[in-house]
């Protein structure tokens, strides 16, 4: 667990304090996501977990272990570390700039080799074919991939993200995030994720902190963070549609009505899917509700316009 | 499809000037002795009708090939050959002219090369550099345009074909002392620039890592600059004069206000300002995103800088290096005026005694060893340059 205390920056020269007297935790084995528009202060945070940036107050621990007190090289050995733009090393190998953190440890050579062949297939890419390559011969989300499997190399319990999957195309984007919580799902990471979007926030938090000119506005669930906005700004920032993206959070199962009429048409939807996309059907076949089957085709209850609207009543706990 | 070009400027410019050279400058001076003033040669003259045809085809065949028309790539390549057939015909046709207009008779008489000759080489050998820069030559075609000039003059110096021509007379007189000079003219730059390359990638590092050093050290770097060379020296002359009777160990290596001491300091105070440029330039360039992630991964500083800034600013630093080496071959003429030798006393020599040959003799040595070791540099250039940025675009060639 990451736990960061009362901890306030200011920079030299800078009016506003960049961070001011924050504190949250990133509960072990979570993603945390760290957002807020530029310049609210969210990298400089996720810059002192790791030591890059020194706090002038407050304190971060790791596992309960001050992070001052440990080198700050060797500190940063044992966190993952991806970032914006990749920061690939031009002149290295895909396979050179996956083993940076396993050589820096002294690592012997086969491990290293072992270790790199089965994270570049842990994100995806062919270890014999990609392993060769220089990062200029790599599409953008190769490289992020390759940037995640360099956090990963020495398998780190804490991950330290600023914006990995930024600046690809929105297809390869969705992919990646959906392979990143694929790979979430098995390792357990304990992880600080800074992004500005919204989407991706949703998509990949357990919980999101919303930070606001250095200062923490509102932590919660993602959904709880779209449903009850904690003032104007997180409203605004979530967007006029944050209904529509809560639809994407909620499992169909969650509307579900008992079966009703056997029906004749082919108008039914998956249980694990999302109500944004049983909505959608709906909207699609223009019926007011649809069956919902289970995995053996067995329907276990029907969901409609009505059960949705239902369902945005309750209140979340 | 290959694709064919509009006529190409390059080539076509250099037809118009080899064809005007040829015929509108003199082309040899004959003289009867070392000193006199010798009589101009047309190129009829001094070639023969026969000489004068095939120099003047060679360029017309360089106006054709630059007329368009042509695959781009061969026709590059054609111009490539035949600026160097004009650069070797020039000068294998003055040689043979030597023959046909003195006699044993008049043993003192010379030949030099004119004007419209060494525009003609000139013109010649930038057709060649022009031409093997061409986007898309085979390898091995650059490699030939690049040998085959330097190639065909070494092979006619060997085999004394040029013996006959006033320049090669003077270095038959001169042969002793002429590979002493350029001994230490070669020794005087690379003293020079190997200091100087210690002490200015030191500040550009300095210069680098210090914000608030940045500006004086440039500063100084610059004010060498401006100083002409022969200031320098006599600025010098005082400081280095007492040093070296002063203090014993200097006294000892020979340091003094003339000598090999000021012509090393005044070099390498020269050569500092591309060396810090570059080095400040070269550690700037390189990817902050590449340098924050060496940080965040656990890299110490002294990591960083040398596994990643260093070999990400070698080109650029290497650049540097280079621009300062060419730089300083040239310089290390000042030699010639503090007592210290270099190819420079030829050149001052030859004014003073009015004898043109001695004058080329050394500006001609320096040209050929400052364009050598440019292109010893440049071959090297790609060997230092991380993988990725060998034979791409913008990459160092």
């Amino acid at each position: 667990m990451i736990s960061i205390r009362n901890v306030s920056k200011s920079y030299e020269g800078a009016g506003a304090a960049a961070v001011r007297d924050l504190s949250f935790d990133v509960p072990a084995g979570e993603v945390v996501v760290l957002i807020g528009p530029s310049g609210c202060g969210k990298s400089t945070t996720m810059r002192m977990v790791n030591r890059l940036v020194e706090p002038d107050a407050g304190t971060i621990t790791i596992d309960g272990r001050d992070v001052r007190e440990y080198r700050p090289e060797q500190l940063r050995r044992h966190i993952g570390y991806a970032i914006q733009g990749v920061g690939l090393f031009p002149h290295w190998t895909v396979a050179q700039n996956v083993a940076v953190v396993p050589g820096l440890l002294g690592w012997e050579r086969e491990r290293v080799t072992e270790r790199t062949a089965e994270l570049l297939e842990l994100v995806g890419l062919e270890p014999g074919g990609y392993g060769r390559k220089y990062p200029h011969e790599l599409s953008g989300g190769e490289a992020q991939r390759v940037g995640v499997a360099r956090a990963l190399a020495a398998d780190p319990p804490v991950l330290l993200m600023d914006e990995p999957f930024g600046a690809v195309d929105p297809l390869t984007r969705d992919r990646l995030h959906a392979e990143f919580r694929a790979i979430q799902d098995r390792l357990k990471k304990t992880v600080l994720f800074v992004t500005h979007d919204m989407d991706e926030a949703v998509k990949l938090g357990d919980r999101i902190v919303v930070m606001r000119d250095g200062m923490l506005v509102q932590q919660d669930t993602p959904e709880r963070v779209l449903a009850y906005p904690a003032d104007a700004f997180v409203a605004s920032f979530v967007g006029a549609e944050r209904a529509l993206k809560r639809l994407s959070l909620a499992p169909v199962t969650e509307a579900l009505d008992p079966p009703g009429l056997a029906r004749a048409c082919d108008c039914s939807v998956g249980s694990t899917a999302s109500l944004r996309e049983a909505l959608a059907r709906i909207l699609e076949l223009g019926v007011p509700a649809i069956d919902v089957h289970d995995e053996h085709g067995a329907r276990v209850g029907t969901v409609s316009v009505e059960s949705i609207v239902e369902r945005f009543k309750r209140p979340l706990t | 499809m290959p694709e064919r070009t509009r006529a190409h400027t390059v080539g076509l410019t250099a037809a118009i000037l080899g064809l005007a050279a040829v015929t509108l400058l003199p082309f040899a001076t004959l003289r009867s002795s070392r000193i006199q003033t010798g009589e101009s040669l047309s190129a009829l003259d001094a070639l023969g009708p026969w000489g004068l045809v095939a120099l003047l085809a060679v360029w017309l065949a360089v106006a054709v090939a630059s007329l368009g028309g042509m695959p781009r790539i061969p026709a590059a390549a054609l111009r490539g050959v035949l600026g160097t057939l004009a650069l070797l015909g020039t000068v294998a046709l003055s040689a043979a002219a030597v023959a046909r207009l003195t006699d044993p008779s008049t043993p003192y008489a010379r030949v030099s090369l004119g004007t419209g000759a060494w525009a003609c080489i000139a013109i010649a050998y930038s057709l060649v550099l022009a031409s093997r820069r061409e986007d898309g030559l085979p390898r091995l075609a650059r490699a030939i345009l690049s040998l085959a000039a330097p190639l065909g003059i070494a092979v006619m110096l060997a085999t004394g074909t040029l013996d006959g021509l006033a320049i090669m007379r003077e270095y038959a007189n001169q042969s002793d002392r002429f590979w002493a000079e350029v001994a230490a003219q070669l020794r005087f730059a690379g003293i020079a620039v190997t200091v100087a390359l210690v002490l200015g990638t030191a500040l550009g590092v300095l210069a680098f890592q210090r914000p608030r050093l940045r500006g004086p050290v440039f500063a100084v770097a610059n004010i060498f600059q401006t100083i002409p060379g022969l200031a320098m020296v006599g600025l010098l002359f005082a400081p280095l004069s007492w040093l070296g009777s002063n203090i014993p160990l200097f006294g000892r290596l020979g340091v003094g206000g003339l000598g090999w001491a000021p012509v090393i300091t005044a070099l390498t105070l020269y050569a500092l300002l591309a060396i810090v440029r570059n080095t400040y330039a070269g550690l700037a360039s390189v990817p902050a995103a590449a340098v924050d992630a060496g940080l965040g991964m656990g890299m110490t500083e002294w990591q960083v800088m040398r596994r990643v800034r260093f070999p990400l600013a070698m080109p650029v630093i290497f650049g540097g290096m280079r621009t300062a080496a060419v730089q300083t071959l040239g310089n290390a003429t000042l030699g010639a005026f503090v007592a210290a030798g270099t190819l420079g006393l030829f050149v001052f020599g030859g004014l003073s005694q009015q004898a043109m040959d001695l004058i080329l003799l050394g500006s001609v040595a320096l040209v050929l060893l400052a364009l050598a070791l440019d292109g010893i540099l440049r071959a090297l250039q790609g060997l230092v340059s991380p993988r990725h940025l060998r034979g791409r675009e913008g990459a160092p060639r």
